[in-house]
């Protein structure tokens, strides 16, 4: 199937035509960022480039983490196009579940100031107690909708241990999200739980202030 | 900007119209608990206070110097200023700034203004004795057919002042460093509900007391002032934004809330928008291979067994040669089983849990002894039984092989 | 935006969806063909697959149980790659009873608990593209077929694949209603074996245990395109057959030259004498 990436391929030397291809399928369909200094071709400007550009080729792009470190994320402009598709967006009730983890196990720890980490990777569990008990999500689509999160990499569980029970934290999945889509996150999270706090006006007050100039430029 | 003893842990009360004013009353509370000699009894240092705290809300961010502040004073004797600068600066509601080197400025603690106002109040009222909800009491004080035009007015104008403070300082916060912003300004800032019955007050001063027009109009100004000081600060946290910084600006309780309260439709609504990779795992020819190969018995690879599976206890005693312990083992085996080919292990554990620790480690024991016949089967999950001992358990299966 | 890199970045998101071979493929895209239906696969440069990360030391995506799933894999295999010369995509189908007592032997131990296993194995490889099934038809729990990412496995990874299925216990034979015309099954003289009943749940509870096959069977509410709502028509359709394999082997792939023909070993680049090649 080199017809696709022949045109970007083509002028390297053997050598440099293999790392690049390595450096593409690493990040591609790698568990974790990938640091590189395992890569040559994720550390040369001019060959991360041209991974780049092979990743575009899928609406695909790079995204970097903590410095030296690069995993692959859909770029901002395709995924808003396919997320106007319902089949493409995760059915309802991973996604309610899927915001339930977030909050208990990114935000919360956040807000009481437990988590230093700026991203949505967290060790603290949402226990599915907390899922099963003490949501207004029905209990029986709870299990099935954990079930195809896990397979999907959205959710890990993470075992009980000696003095917590256990739960599920967000998987890794999470690490291939853009910076905008990481912030966009962020902020759907607050518009959905402080509606009413001022920075929520803020975030609303924003956008309405980007869709007004994206209408005036088109 | 508010006074060292600001306690940020103070939780979120529903009732009341926002963190910060609790967390201020708590505080006025306290000091004015420590020092209510000093302060209650002294209706002159009120007056100077709300003089000068007055002239600092006209000053804005820039504060006064000593010289104005002087002036601003100046029908008080020298004796009665200093002293009384003397105290608020210890109250922490007057503190030093310095806008530019060498330059000595002042500015108000807005902690102070509330609690003047308290003060004030509980001076006029004669001891009441909480003031848990500044604009709900406010409100019910213009509803109290009792209530004069002057008092209606000052209860107005200490009001404006407060909120012409609040925005001093959140405008000065939004101008200096994010940290201190994000740490300081949720406790300042006011939600939609708060200007909201701010603005309704305000409706309801001028109704009954049109003649209170141009007081109302301050304090309309200094609710927009607020609202506006507000947004700002807000606009500009969102601007730096990481990637989970900002989650710290809603109090716990308000995610907690929200997470029990809110409909499946809500919280899928958060991730409205965002798309994911399908699980695509990949299964290389040789690693199917090999997974036929390794697995002993092909059947699942035992997830770790539930903590805590320490199996040390109860063994201790049994120092015996291998036979015996190897005997010791099948005679247990069993008698689990008793007859059966296999037996669910939570049937087994069904006891005090110190025993069925023991009962646990030798099922393992037993599955672990390369020549007795025994397996211990454990399946994926871990399901919740709060009054079971033990009250998780991993569904497993105790057999003969 | 280009509508193909849409269309791959779509292909990622649903796994493998599929089209109707009348609709015209993306370009740049692999596509696995499949009687009426296409399904579109991933495209990777020289030939490469994930089994790269393994040489410079990176983790892929962690899968619970993974040994399991192969195994079952190879149980499906088993039954449904027919022809070993052949290439294993498309295959044959076959009963999931089938699979399962194929599994079942190659287990120790409680044959019933293994079936259960494997049943909730076998549901997870079709989620993610690696089996077809349908448990709906056919009787004897439904048939399975190989997936379309079997398709993407290259040539030249395939020999020790190809001698482990050799040597895993033999399928049972089928019900004679299933595979009429294949030259390959003797007329079956026994009863098919005992269906994969979901029997008693093997906990406490259904928790997040993946095995209670108590679960429901898979419709419209999962993603579609993965799961083939009864696609298949009869097996003399799709399988080669009695036909002599290289014409029906390239006929089953539109683009993808690491599809090799029998025997064939095929270089990584796009000279891809059947293809199309053209984007």
């Amino acid at each position: 199937m080199s017809e696709l990436f022949e045109g970007l391929l083509r002028g390297y030397d053997e050598r440099r035509r293999a790392e690049l291809v390595a450096a593409y399928m690493a990040v591609e369909h790698a568990a974790e960022p990938v640091p590189e200094v395992r890569f040559p071709a994720l550390r040369e400007p001019a060959l991360r480039r041209t991974v780049e550009e092979m990743l575009a080729l899928s609406g695909r792009t790079l995204v970097r983490s903590e410095q030296t470190s690069w995993i692959s994320g859909y770029r901002d402009d395709v995924a808003a196009e396919l997320a106007k598709d319902e089949e493409c967006v995760p059915p309802v009730q991973e996604r309610a579940v899927l915001a339930l983890v977030l909050i208990h196990s990114v935000a919360i720890p956040r807000a009481a100031g437990l988590l230093e980490d700026d991203s949505w990777l967290s060790p603290y569990p949402t226990p599915a107690e907390e899922l099963r008990r003490r949501t207004q999500l029905p209990v029986g689509e709870l299990d099935a909708a954990l079930r195809r999160l896990r397979l999907a990499g959205l959710v890990s569980q993470v075992k009980a241990g000696a003095d917590d029970s256990g739960g599920f934290v967000p998987g890794p999945q999470f690490h291939r999200l853009t910076p905008a889509a990481r912030r966009r996150l962020q902020e759907e999270l607050i518009l959905a739980a402080g509606p009413d706090s001022p920075l929520a006006a803020a975030i609303r007050a924003r956008r309405r202030g980007r869709e007004r100039e994206q209408g005036e430029s088109e | 900007m508010s006074t060292a003893s600001e306690n940020p842990a103070a939780s979120l009360d529903d009732v009341l119209v926002g963190e910060a004013v609790l967390g201020v009353y708590r505080q006025m509370f306290a000091a004015l608990a420590r020092d209510s000699g000093a302060v209650v009894d002294d209706p002159e240092l009120v007056d100077v206070a709300e003089t000068l705290l007055a002239a600092f809300a006209d000053a804005g961010e820039d504060g006064l110097s000593r010289e104005q502040m002087r002036y601003v004073c100046r029908r008080y004797p020298s004796e009665v200023f200093e002293n009384r600068l003397r105290v608020l600066k210890g109250l922490g509601a007057v503190r030093e700034v310095f806008p530019k080197p060498n330059q000595l400025r002042y500015r108000a603690s807005f902690t102070s203004v509330v609690g003047l106002m308290f003060v004030r109040r509980m001076m006029l009222d004669g001891g009441q004795s909480e003031m848990h909800r500044l604009l709900a009491l406010e409100q019910l004080n213009v509803a109290d057919p009792r209530m004069t035009p002057e008092q209606a007015r000052a209860g107005a104008e200490g009001l404006a002042r407060a909120f012409r403070l609040w925005s001093v300082e959140l405008v000065t916060l939004t101008n200096g460093t994010i940290e201190e912003l994000r740490e300081q300004a949720p406790k300042l800032w006011g939600t939609e509900e708060i200007l909201l019955r701010a603005e309704r007050l305000h409706g309801a001063i001028l109704r009954r007391w049109p003649q209170l027009d141009r007081t109302c109009t301050d304090l309309r100004a200094a609710i927009y002032a607020y609202g506006d000081a507000s947004r700002r600060a807000a606009a500009r946290l969102t601007d730096s934004a990481g990637t989970t910084r900002n989650l710290t600006l809603l109090p716990p309780e308000t995610w907690r809330t929200f997470a029990r309260t809110a409909g499946r439709e809500e919280l899928a609504a958060v991730l409205d928008g965002f798309v994911f990779d399908a699980a695509a795992p990949w299964h290389e020819p040789s690693a199917v291979v090999t997974a036929v190969e390794d697995g002993p018995r092909a059947t699942p690879p035992r997830p770790a067994p539930p903590r805590p599976s320490v199996p040390d206890t109860g063994l201790s005693d049994d120092t015996g040669s291998d036979a015996t312990a190897m005997e010791r083992l099948r005679a247990m085996a069993e008698e689990v089983l008793r007859g059966r080919d296999r037996v669910a292990v939570h049937e087994v554990l069904a006891q005090d849990w110190v025993t069925a620790r023991r009962t646990l480690a030798d099922l393992s024991s037993a599955h672990l002894h390369p020549e007795l016949p025994y397996r211990l089967v454990w399946s994926d999950g871990l399901d919740v039984r709060p009054d079971g001992a033990p009250t998780w358990v991993t569904p497993g299966w105790f057999e003969r092989t | 935006m280009d509508p193909q890199v849409l269309a791959r970045a779509r292909a990622r998101v649903l796994g493998a969806p599929s089209v109707a071979a009348a609709d015209p493929v993306p370009a740049g895209t692999a596509a696995a063909a499949d009687g009426d239906r296409v399904w579109l696969l991933p495209v990777w440069p020289d030939g490469a697959t994930p089994a790269l990360l393994e040489e410079y030391q990176t983790a892929p995506m962690p899968l619970d149980r993974a040994g399991q799933a192969r195994r079952v894999l190879a149980a499906a295999l088993r039954c449904c790659w027919t022809r070993l010369d052949d290439a294993p995509w498309p295959g044959t189908p076959s009963t999931v009873a089938a699979v399962l007592d194929v599994y079942a032997g190659m287990s120790r131990g409680d044959a019933d608990l293994a079936r259960r296993w494997a049943t909730g194995e076998l549901r997870r490889l079709a989620d993610t593209g690696w089996l077809l099934l349908d448990e709906g038809s056919g009787g004897q729990g439904g048939t399975v077929r190989p997936g379309p990412r079997i398709s993407l496995w290259a040539e030249h990874t395939l020999s020790s694949l190809r001698s482990l299925l050799h040597r895993l216990p033999e399928p049972p034979r089928p019900a004679p209603e299933t595979h009429a015309q294949d030259p390959l099954e003797a007329p079956p003289a026994v009863p098919p074996p005992r269906p994969a009943e979901p029997a008693e749940p093997a906990g406490t509870g259904a928790s997040v245990d993946e095995a209670a096959a108590g679960e429901p069977p898979r419709s419209g509410g999962e993603r579609a395109p993965s799961v083939p709502p009864v696609v298949f028509r009869s097996p003399s359709v799709n399988e080669p057959a009695a036909a002599p394999a290289p014409p029906a082997e390239k006929s089953s792939t539109v683009d993808n030259p690491v599809q090799a023909g029998p025997g064939e070993a095929r270089p990584g680049s796009g000279d891809d004498p059947s293809g199309s090649g053209g984007e």
